[in-house]
C-alpha cells in the first residue's frame, strides 16, 4: 500500500546529509566533550562546529547558542530562566494564547508563584494584535514571548513590529521559532529578538536536540544544575552527535529555504485548492497567505477529525488533528477555538504538512481517498447542515 | 491506541441511520468533549425491535454507539436501561481508558430514548383521561359522529395490525383525529406493563401525576427542551439529501 506522510509538523524524516555528518560521533568521535583528551577534544570540535552554523544561520555569535533537549526545554529555560532572574525588576509574563504547551504551562506554574500573566487573544486568521500587545506591557513587564509561526494552523506572526515593540519598552522577547527555522529566513540581528527556541526534529535532524539562542547580556537562571556544560548555563553531558545533528539540519533547511518553500507553497496551494472545492463544508484554518509554506489545517463540518485521521490512517496517509502533543486530549483544540472557530468546527479539524518529498499524484491520492471518507463519515452524523450557518456567514464576511 | 477490532468496526459500523417515527430518540451530548450521541428506539410491547443511532464526535463514541445499539436489539426495555458497561467493552475487546466516557454517554443516550418513550406514553394516557370527560359530557351531541368513527375505527384498526409501526404514535392519531377512547383497552393494558416497569425503577422516571409542574420548570436545561428540537428535526430526516 502507498504510504503518504502529511504530518511534518510533528516530526521529519533525518535527512541523509544529517545522518552522515552524525554517523561518526557514534562510533568514533564518542568522547564526551569535556573531557580534555583527545577523543574529547574531537567531541568538542564537533560541538563547536555545529555552534558556528546554527550562529551563521541565524547571524549571532556562535557563543549565545545552547543547546538543550529540545524545544520543550528550551521554552521552558526561557520562562522560567528570566522570570527568577528578573523578578526583581516585575513579575509580569506576556505570552499570547495559541503557544506551544511548553510555554503555556511554565505560565501556568508561575501564576502559582506570583506571577501575573497576561494572554494575548488573537484574531480570526491566528494573529497576535500590536495594539494589544502595546496596551498590556506595563512597568512590572519583563518578559514578552510569541510563537514565530503556529504549529497548528501555520500562521506567521509579525515577528519584527512586536521585537520592535517590546524593544521600545525595554522588554525582552522570546520568540518559539521551532516551526519558523526552515520555513522563511530568520536573522536575529534585523529582528531584534533576544532569545529564539530551536527544535532538531521539525527540520530534518534528529530527536532529542534543540538550542536556545540568549543574546549576551541577558542574565538567564539556569533550568539544569549540575555541571560546567554550556558555560555553565546548562548542566548535563552534551548530546554531541545530536548536536552536531542539529548543526547541520539547521545549515541545510536554511540553505534551501527558498526552493522548499517554493515547491512546497505549490503543493499546499494545490490541496487546500482541491480540498475545498470538491469537499463541501471544509474551511481553511489560519491565515490564507501569510501561513508557513508545508502547512494546510482544514475543518470538516459534521464530523470529527479523529476518526478522519484514523481512515486515512487506513489507507496509508498520516495526518494530524491538532497537534500530536495534544494527541489523546479528547477536547476541541484551544487554539482553533481561540481563533474563534466553533466548538464543532474546532474538533473537525485536520492539520495536513507536507513535505518537499510529496507530489502531485500524491495529492490527488490524498483528495481521493479524503473525499469518500469524508462522505462515509457525515453519514453517520447527526448534525444538519442548517448547524453550519456559519459557513455561509463567513464567506460572505470574506 | 485502538485496536484492530475497533477500526473494523469504524470501516463498517452496524446500526448506523434513523428510524423513522421511532418510539424514542435519545440524545446525549457531552459538555466537554462535545461529543453528541443520538439514539432511535423502536419498541413494541416493552422489547426494542430496533435500535439505530447517529454520532459526532471521537472513534470511540461512533464504535459504542454501534456496539450499544447492536447489543439492545431484542432485548427488554429494562435489560436496555441496565446496559453493561463491561459487556460494551468486552465486545471491544479493549477501549483506551480516556474513552471511557463514550460508553457512559452511550448509555445516557439510550436512557433518555427511553425516558421519551415513556413521555409519549404518558402524553397519551393524559389525554385519553381528558377525552373519557369530553366524550362523556358532548356523549348524546356527538352520538351520531361516534358512530361514523367506530367504523373508522375498524379500519385503524386493521392497518395497525398489518403495519404494526407503533402502536403509540397511531392511538396518538386516534385520540387527537377521532376522539375516540373505548378502543384502547388492550393498549393500555400494555400501558400497564410498562407503567409497572417505569415503578419498578421509580428514580429513573418521574411519576406522570405528579411531575408537570417540574418538567415545565426543568424544560430551559434537560432533555425536554432536546426532545422538542428532536421531533423538528425527526420530521425532516437528518443526514440525508444534502451529501449530495
Amino acid at each position: 500500500m502507498k504510504k503518504i506522510y502529511l504530518d511534518n509538523a510533528a516530526s521529519t524524516m533525518v535527512n541523509s546529509e544529517v545522518l552522515n555528518e552524525m554517523l561518526p560521533y557514534f562510533t568514533e568521535k564518542y568522547g564526551n566533550s569535556n573531557s580534555l583528551h583527545e577523543f574529547g577534544r574531537t567531541a568538542n570540535a564537533g560541538l563547536d562546529l555545529a555552534r558556528e552554523r546554527i550562529a551563521k544561520a541565524i547571524n549571532c555569535q556562535s557563543n549565545e547558542i545552547y543547546f538543550t533537549s529540545g524545544a520543550t526545554e528550551s521554552n521552558n529555560w526561557a520562562i522560567k530562566g528570566i522570570a527568577e532572574s528578573y523578578m526583581d525588576k516585575g513579575k509580569h509574563i506576556i505570552v499570547s494564547c495559541i503557544e506551544h504547551p511548553s510555554i503555556i504551562e511554565p505560565c501556568k506554574y508561575l501564576e502559582k508563584h506570583g506571577f501575573k500573566v497576561t494572554y494575548l487573544p488573537v484574531d480570526k486568521n491566528g494573529i497576535v494584535s500590536l495594539a494589544d500587545l502595546l496596551h498590556n506591557i506595563d512597568k512590572e513587564t519583563i518578559l514578552v514571548s510569541i510563537m514565530s509561526a503556529n504549529n497548528e494552523m501555520g500562521t506567521i506572526q509579525h515577528l519584527k513590529a512586536i521585537a520592535q515593540t517590546t524593544k521600545e519598552k525595554g522588554v525582552l522577547f522570546h520568540t518559539d521559532a521551532t516551526q519558523g527555522i526552515g520555513a522563511f529566513n530568520i536573522d536575529v540581528q534585523e529582528l531584534g529578538v533576544d532569545m529564539l527556541t530551536i527544535s532538531g526534529h521539525k527540520i530534518g535532524g534528529p530527536k532529542g536536540i534543540g538550542a536556545l539562542y540568549i543574546k549576551n547580556g541577558i542574565g538567564i537562571e539556569p533550568l539544569l544544575h549540575g555541571g560546567h556544560q554550556e558555560r555553565l548555563r546548562r548542566g548535563g553531558t552534551s548530546n554531541v552527535p545530536g548536536a552536531v545533528g542539529l548543526g547541520k539540519a539547521v545549515e541545510v533547511a536554511t540553505r534551501d529555504i527558498t526552493i522548499n518553500a517554493q515547491k512546497l507553497k505549490k503543493i499546499r496551494d494545490y490541496f487546500i485548492k482541491q480540498v475545498l472545492d470538491r469537499i463541501e463544508y471544509t474551511k481553511l484554518n489560519g491565515h490564507p497567505i501569510q501561513r508557513l509554506a508545508n502547512n494546510a489545517n482544514i475543518s470538516f463540518g459534521m464530523i470529527e477529525g479523529e476518526s478522519i485521521m484514523l481512515m486515512l490512517d487506513l489507507e496509508g496517509i498520516s495526518v494530524s488533528t491538532g497537534s500530536a502533543c495534544s494527541l489523546g486530549v479528547v477536547e476541541p483544540s484551544n487554539i482553533l477555538l481561540a481563533m474563534g472557530l466553533s466548538e464543532n468546527l474546532a474538533k473537525g479539524a485536520v492539520r495536513f504538512t507536507f513535505s518537499k518529498n510529496i507530489t502531485k499524484s500524491d495529492v490527488d491520492y490524498v483528495v481521493e481517498k479524503l473525499e469518500a471518507i469524508v462522505k462515509k463519515l457525515r453519514s453517520y452524523s447527526p448534525l444538519s447542515k442548517s448547524k453550519f450557518d456559519e459557513f455561509k456567514n463567513e464567506k460572505k464576511g470574506e | 491506541m485502538y485496536n484492530q477490532k475497533i477500526m473494523n468496526i469504524l470501516l463498517n459500523p452496524l446500526n448506523v441511520g434513523v428510524i423513522r417515527g421511532a418510539s424514542g430518540i435519545g440524545i446525549a451530548e457531552d459538555s466537554i468533549n462535545k461529543d453528541l450521541i443520538k439514539i432511535y428506539l423502536l419498541i413494541e410491547n416493552d422489547r426494542i425491535i430496533d435500535a439505530k443511532f447517529k454520532t459526532f464526535g471521537s472513534v470511540a463514541s461512533i464504535v459504542c454507539s454501534s456496539v450499544a445499539c447492536g447489543l439492545i436489539i431484542n432485548k427488554k426495555i429494562v435489560d436496555a436501561l441496565v446496559l453493561d458497561t463491561n459487556a460494551i467493552i468486552d465486545e471491544l475487546e479493549e477501549l483506551p481508558s480516556q474513552k471511557i466516557n463514550s460508553i457512559c454517554l452511550v448509555k445516557e443516550a439510550i436512557y433518555n430514548a427511553i425516558q421519551n418513550y415513556f413521555e409519549k406514553l404518558r402524553k397519551i394516557e393524559k389525554k385519553s383521561e381528558q377525552e373519557i370527560c369530553d366524550n362523556d359530557n358532548n356523549f348524546i351531541k356527538d352520538k351520531k359522529q361516534a358512530n361514523e368513527n367506530t367504523n373508522d375505527k375498524s379500519v385503524k384498526n386493521e392497518n395497525a395490525t398489518v403495519g404494526n409501526q407503533k402502536n403509540v404514535n397511531q392511538n396518538t392519531k386516534n385520540f387527537t383525529n377521532d376522539k375516540l377512547v373505548d378502543n384502547n383497552q388492550n393498549n393500555n393494558e400494555k400501558k400497564e406493563d410498562l407503567f409497572s416497569i417505569m415503578n419498578k425503577y421509580g428514580d429513573l422516571f418521574k411519576n406522570p401525576s405528579t411531575s408537570l409542574s417540574k418538567d415545565e420548570n426543568l424544560k430551559t436545561n434537560t432533555s425536554l427542551n432536546k426532545d422538542e428540537n428532536l421531533k423538528t428535526e425527526n420530521d425532516d430526516p437528518i443526514g440525508d439529501g444534502w451529501l449530495k
